[in-house]
Parts: C-alpha cells; sequence; structure tokens
C-alpha cells in the first residue's frame, strides 16, 4: 500500500515538474540566463 | 567511495566553471549551491533566482520545476557528491584530520535551514533586494573574491568587507563543526531536503542485516541520530560515509521507483 501511495506521488510530482519545465521555458529562460550571462554584480553588492 | 566523491566533487566544480566559455553559460539552475555571479559560472543559482523572483512578484515555474526534477531523482545526494560549497567545508575539514569529530558539538536541528530559506525569499519580496546573495558566504568565495581580481565594474565598497566577514565566519564554524553550512544553514539544502522522502535513490538499511552497532550514526557528518531517520529525513546528504562505515554490509544505495 505504501510502496503505491509512494509511486503515485512521485509520478505527480515529475509530472507536475515537467509541465513547469515545459511550460515556461519559453518564458522564463531568457531572464534565468540573463542572471549568469550578464553578470549580477549588484545581486551581490559589488558592482 | 570516498575518493569517488571526492573525484565527483572536483569534477562538479570544474562543469560548474564552464562559464568561462561564454557558449557554455547555459544559465540552467544548477541542483546545488553556487553563486551565478562568479566570473566562471555556467549554472544558475537556485537561491539567486527564488529571490530575483520574489522581487518581480512572479513564481519561479521553470526554475522550480527544474531544481524539482533533480530533487525527485536524487534529493541530497547534490549536496554530498556535487555542491562545490560541500566540497569547500570537506575540505576545510581535513585541517582537523584525525579527529573525526567535531570540535564544537552541537544538536541537529533540523529547522534552521528551512527558516532562511523561507527569511531570504520574504526578504527579497518586502525589500525588493537579494539581501540573502549580499551576505552568503558561497557569494563571497566563488564571486565577490574572484571578481575583485577580474572585473572592470568591480566595486571595493562596503559589501565586499561584509562578504569577507561572513566568509572569515564561515570557515571558522567549518573547521569546527563538519558541514556547518549544510547541517544549519544552507537554503538549498531545505528545498532539496524535502525531496528525500520521495526522492528515487535513497540510502536504505536492511534492519536484517543491521547489528545495530550504530557505526554508522558515529560517522554521519548530518548528526543522524537515528537508523530509522537514514532513509528519509531532511539532512541525510547522501555522502555514503555509513554504509562504508557498516561491518554488517547492511546499508546499501537504492534506486527504486515503488520503494
Amino acid at each position: 500500500m505504501r510502496s503505491h501511495s509512494l509511486l503515485i506521488i512521485r509520478l505527480v510530482l515529475l509530472l507536475a515538474f515537467i509541465a513547469f519545465v515545459a511550460g515556461f521555458v519559453v518564458s522564463q529562460y531568457d531572464y534565468v540566463r540573463s542572471l549568469v550571462t550578464v553578470l549580477c554584480l549588484s545581486c551581490i553588492g559589488i558592482g | 567511495m570516498s575518493k569517488l566523491r571526492w573525484a565527483v566533487q572536483f569534477i562538479v566544480l570544474g562543469i560548474a566553471n564552464l562559464g568561462f566559455i561564454q557558449v557554455l553559460k547555459i544559465g540552467v539552475p544548477c541542483p546545488f549551491f553556487y553563486c551565478h555571479a562568479c566570473p566562471a559560472a555556467a549554472f544558475a543559482c537556485p537561491i539567486g533566482l527564488l529571490q530575483n523572483y520574489a522581487i518581480l512578484q512572479q513564481v519561479p515555474f521553470y526554475a522550480l520545476g527544474v531544481v524539482g526534477l533533480f530533487g525527485l531523482a536524487l534529493g541530497r545526494f547534490w549536496c554530498g557528491w556535487a555542491c562545490p560549497f560541500g566540497l569547500v567545508q570537506d575540505l576545510v575539514s581535513l585541517v582537523r584530520r584525525g579527529r573525526p569529530r567535531d570540535i564544537l558539538r552541537l544538536p541537529r536541528v533540523a529547522w534552521v535551514k528551512f527558516a532562511v530559506l523561507v527569511v531570504a525569499i520574504f526578504l527579497a519580496w518586502i525589500a525588493l533586494d537579494t539581501l540573502f546573495c549580499k551576505i552568503c558566504p558561497a557569494g563571497s568565495l566563488f564571486a565577490a573574491i574572484p571578481q575583485r581580481f577580474v572585473s572592470t565594474e568591480f566595486s571595493f565598497g562596503t559589501f565586499f568587507y561584509v562578504h569577507l566577514a561572513t566568509l572569515a565566519v564561515a570557515l571558522v564554524l567549518f573547521v569546527l563543526v563538519g558541514r556547518f553550512w549544510c547541517r544549519f544553514l544552507c537554503p538549498m539544502g531545505a528545498v532539496l531536503g524535502l525531496f528525500n522522502p520521495v526522492s528515487i535513490l535513497k540510502v536504505r538499511v536492511d534492519f536484517d542485516k543491521c547489528s545495530r552497532c550504530e557505526d554508522c550514526l558515529s560517522v554521519c557528518p548530518a548528526k543522524i541520530e537515528k537508523l530509522e531517520d537514514i532513509d528519509s529525513c531532511t539532512d541525510c546528504t547522501r555522502c555514503g560515509k555509513c554504509i562504508e562505515s557498516c561491518a554488517s554490509d547492511a546499508i546499501k544505495f537504492s534506486a527504486s521507483l515503488k520503494r
């Protein structure tokens, strides 16, 4: 019983995270990447 | 296994710094603690991302999805085997070689890192600034100090000294307490720790073989106190020291979808 519920929880989480990535990669990836390419010196307070 | 773990940690440190080649600055959120303000960073820091999205008043679905997939697969294995800041702590702890126990003995307090995570995001949301990043010792070591030597935009101001101070305090604590950051303060460890009970990779104890000698608990860097907790507590970094120490061969890594 416990193994079945664990399997279901994992599948639900897996599908949710895949949906998050698939659904938002187009709209959010550029901003995420910009933090790495345009160095976020102000983030750490030295720019 | 410990040699393999050292090797993996150094390899991941190298991969995290592949961003010195511009095209390899892929910017995918990484499942460990490494500052994306490092001049050579290839990945984005999830904690920095969560704060930046709190400032934007948006939900970082993409970053949550990526980190969630990493966490669901391996849980805090990333902390024990991949995290560059974990590697720093392991290297610092070498100075007390021959003395495996902590110089300063602290009880296990699992909730503090969750409080750090919540406070870091809440402060970013309220102050509209990445305040946690400004005192983060990983940011000090991997970003502020390297930037001091390579960046023309560098400001040799107050926060540089704040970074030096927090790093100095952190390094002293790492000498006194093994994996202090991972055990008590790491917000990334808090995020990944949530996945330990459901991750596919686990450290399993076979209680039919276990002699209850508790050698595994005595070597545990996370200071887990009960054999039953090894499987799913939020503190286990899957470092494998318990597996190495078990004379009964009762502890193993296990990967299963159903268990």
